[in-house]
């Protein structure tokens, strides 16, 4: 998955989009809310987390990392 | 596919080629050292978050302090780690520069250097010499971007630059480049080019069984060390690997942390077992405690533990500090998973790499004391070039000094001449991959190259092994030539992938050419398992033949 959304407090602003440094999220065409597409390619550097001035975003390791 | 791509004609004075550390570093300073030069960093990523630091810093590891070290004692410390394999001239010029770049960081308050109650600095020893670290706290690239807007530095984000383009003379001209979102082809013609790409963060499998979970950042993968060798320029020492113990299972940052603290690396018996192999302890060199760690665990001593809970609580609490608030709340968040309290219980290590980093270790691109490649008006900077533990100091300082001397030079440079076929034949190949009907998937071509290291190519070596390697790296080769990929991501990774085959390729080649052993595990040979006094002083070059076009190996005394 490796990002969680509150969609509760995610504004849409494309911050972690914009910044994300493997390129790796995009905004769901249908939700609207961000998604990692790529997750195989996370790097789990949490720039998601940190962009996000709204608290709306967790950063999820890898299923292999836990 | 055989239409043409279409792409547009852009100009500049210098461009960077990766925005991470680096890079906005050499913008700054060139456009404060020549205003009217026109400068465009381009990066793959983004200038503001790229690179290794996304993930966090916690120290300045190699700045010399005056009053507080000096730069023959750093020049010696290098020579301890990179046992004479040094260019002495390259890391006196760091160590010259390194405390303005402490004192620049902080005027721009891009970083913050904590001092102690007298005023000083707070400075550990790291290095298995002299005291050349010291606390950093901030939130750097972000600053560090504005300023470069501020100065009127251009960025291009989400660029990946594919090659460097040469003229009929061998002189870089400038560089193809993708918009990895718009898949929009640009040729940029630059009067000079400086590569700060990072090294490959993503050289063998690591241990976590996860392709992305690397220690050294996956989103550089060696295209810098690729772009310089394609235009005819030197790579040196890229037999040398990195052996580090790295937290099991994440593979983030804490050695440094925690052994310059004072943490021990024991053993399942509870012994502190560096002390057995190196009279510096838990700060030898890495290829020896690599050596050392291995040993533990064929023998049976593992598994092996970081141990912190001799540490006094203060001293947990700054180490907590480092890591988990600049170093990102990642690390943390992984503790508490695990319900690991890191001053109480034990911390279960594995033994990282072989890795390949100028950073980190010694291996990249050859570089003079201005950071200026083989190829003219071609400069590489930061932990894709060799410098030898150039760590964060040689990002900054030779990326400062390299676009210094770029930009003053720009008079007696003439407009850059590119052959447009060139880039033509160039964005052709880059996009060959979305274009195939059918093919082969990218990341298991990519788990194929990477799965080959350790068994072929990490210490300890033998050259029967490697030459097999070399082999299966024709084989690859023509499998990255049947990667069918879906999107522009695809097409990004594609080309990552044909640059991680050419960093496994060098190493082979310089592993097979070295016929002694040196570094521990830097660069272990079974076959050849001592050291050589005809190898004291000698580095292993890699180059393309410019007849043949095939790789090649040289010998050189590196001064
Ligand atoms: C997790 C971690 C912690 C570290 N901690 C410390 C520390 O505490 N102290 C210390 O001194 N050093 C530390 N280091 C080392 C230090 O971070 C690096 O030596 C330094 O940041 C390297 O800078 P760089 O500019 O060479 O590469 P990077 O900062 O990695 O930047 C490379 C940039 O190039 C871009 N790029 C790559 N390929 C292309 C391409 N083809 N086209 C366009 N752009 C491209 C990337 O997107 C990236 O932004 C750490 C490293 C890591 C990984
Ligand atoms: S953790 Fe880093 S790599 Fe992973 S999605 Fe977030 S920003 Fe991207
Ligand atoms: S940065 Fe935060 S608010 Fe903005 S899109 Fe991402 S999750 Fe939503």
């Amino acid at each position: 998955m490796p990002i969680k959304v509150d969609t509760e407090k995610c504004t849409q602003c494309g911050n972690c989009e914009t910044q994300c440094p493997g390129d790796l999220i995009r905004m769901d065409p249908e939700t609207g809310y961000p998604m990692n597409a790529y997750p195989d390619d996370c790097w789990y550097c949490a720039v998601c987390e940190v962009e996000c001035q709204f608290d709306a975003l967790r950063m999820v390791f890898p299923t292999l990392i836990i | 596919m055989s239409q043409t791509i279409p792409f547009e004609t852009i100009t500049t004075d210098l461009l960077i080629i990766g925005g991470g550390t680096a890079g906005p570093m050499a913008g700054i300073k060139a456009k404060k050292k020549n205003p009217e030069a026109d400068v465009l960093i381009v990066d793959k990523a983004t200038v503001k978050r790229g690179g290794s630091i996304c993930r966090g810093m916690d120290a300045y590891n190699n700045v010399t302090i005056p009053g507080e070290a000096t730069v023959d004692e750093y020049v010696e410390a290098v020579d301890i780690i990179s046992d004479g394999i040094q260019d002495k001239k390259v890391n006196r010029v760091l160590a010259e520069n390194s405390f303005q770049m402490l004192k620049d960081l902080e005027e721009w308050g891009a970083a913050a250097f904590p001092r102690n109650e007298d005023g000083s600095f707070m400075v550990q020893q790291f290095h298995p010499k002299g005291k050349f670290l010291t606390e950093m706290r901030g939130d750097i690239k972000p600053v560090m971007a504005k300023l470069c807007k501020k100065l009127g530095v251009r960025t291009m984000d989400r660029t990946m630059a594919t090659r460097v383009l040469t003229d009929a003379q061998g002189r870089a001209t400038g560089a193809t480049l993708l918009n990895v979102r718009t898949g929009e082809c640009t040729l940029c013609k630059a009067k000079t080019v400086l590569i700060c790409t990072g090294s490959n963060g993503r050289f063998n499998l690591p241990d976590t069984g996860f392709l992305f979970g690397s220690f050294d950042c996956p989103f550089n993968a060696g295209e810098g060390l690729s772009m310089v060798y394609e235009a005819g320029g030197e790579l040196c020492n890229m037999e040398h690997h990195i052996f580090s113990p790295m937290i099991k299972d994440f593979e983030g940052p804490g050695h440094s942390t925690f052994t310059r603290y004072g943490a021990y690396l024991i053993n399942a018996e509870g012994e502190r077992f560096m002390l057995n192999y190196h009279e510096k302890g838990e700060r030898a060199p890495s290829g020896i405690r690599g050596m050392a760690m291995r040993r533990e665990v064929v023998e049976g001593r593992g598994p092996l533990y970081y141990d912190l809970r001799h540490l006094d609580a203060e001293t947990v609490e700054i180490i907590k500090d480092g890591l988990f608030s600049c170093e990102r709340p990642t690390e943390k968040e992984f503790f508490q998973n695990r319900n690991i309290d890191i001053g109480k219980d034990l911390i279960e290590l594995t033994v990282s790499g072989p890795n390949i980093c100028g950073g980190h270790g010694l291996a990249g691109v050859k570089v003079d004391e201005t950071a200026r490649t083989t190829v003219p008006n071609l400069y590489a900077a930061g932990d894709v070039a060799s410098t030898c533990m150039g760590f964060v100091g040689a990002a900054w300082v030779f990326g400062s000094l390299a676009a210094e001397d770029a930009v003053s030079r720009l008079d007696e440079i003439q407009a850059p001449e590119v052959d447009e076929a060139d880039a033509r034949a160039e964005f052709q190949r880059l996009l060959a991959p979305l274009h195939r009907d059918e093919g082969l998937e990218a990341k298991e071509v990519e788990y194929k190259i990477r799965r080959m290291v350790k068994p072929y190519l990490a210490s300890p070596k033998h050259g029967g092994r490697m030459e097999s390697a070399l082999r299966l790296v024709r084989q690859y080769r023509g499998e990255i030539d049947q990667i069918k990929v879906q999107d522009l991501h695809g097409v990004m990774k594609a080309n990552e992938i044909s640059s991680i085959l050419d960093t496994v390729e060098m190493s082979l080649q310089a592993s097979l050419f070295r016929t002694e052993s040196r570094w521990g595990y830097g660069h272990y040979r079974s076959d050849f398992p001592e050291k050589s006094p005809e190898w004291d002083g000698c580095r292993v070059v890699v180059r393309k033949n410019a007849d043949t076009n095939a790789m090649e190996t040289v010998k050189e005394t590196v001064a």
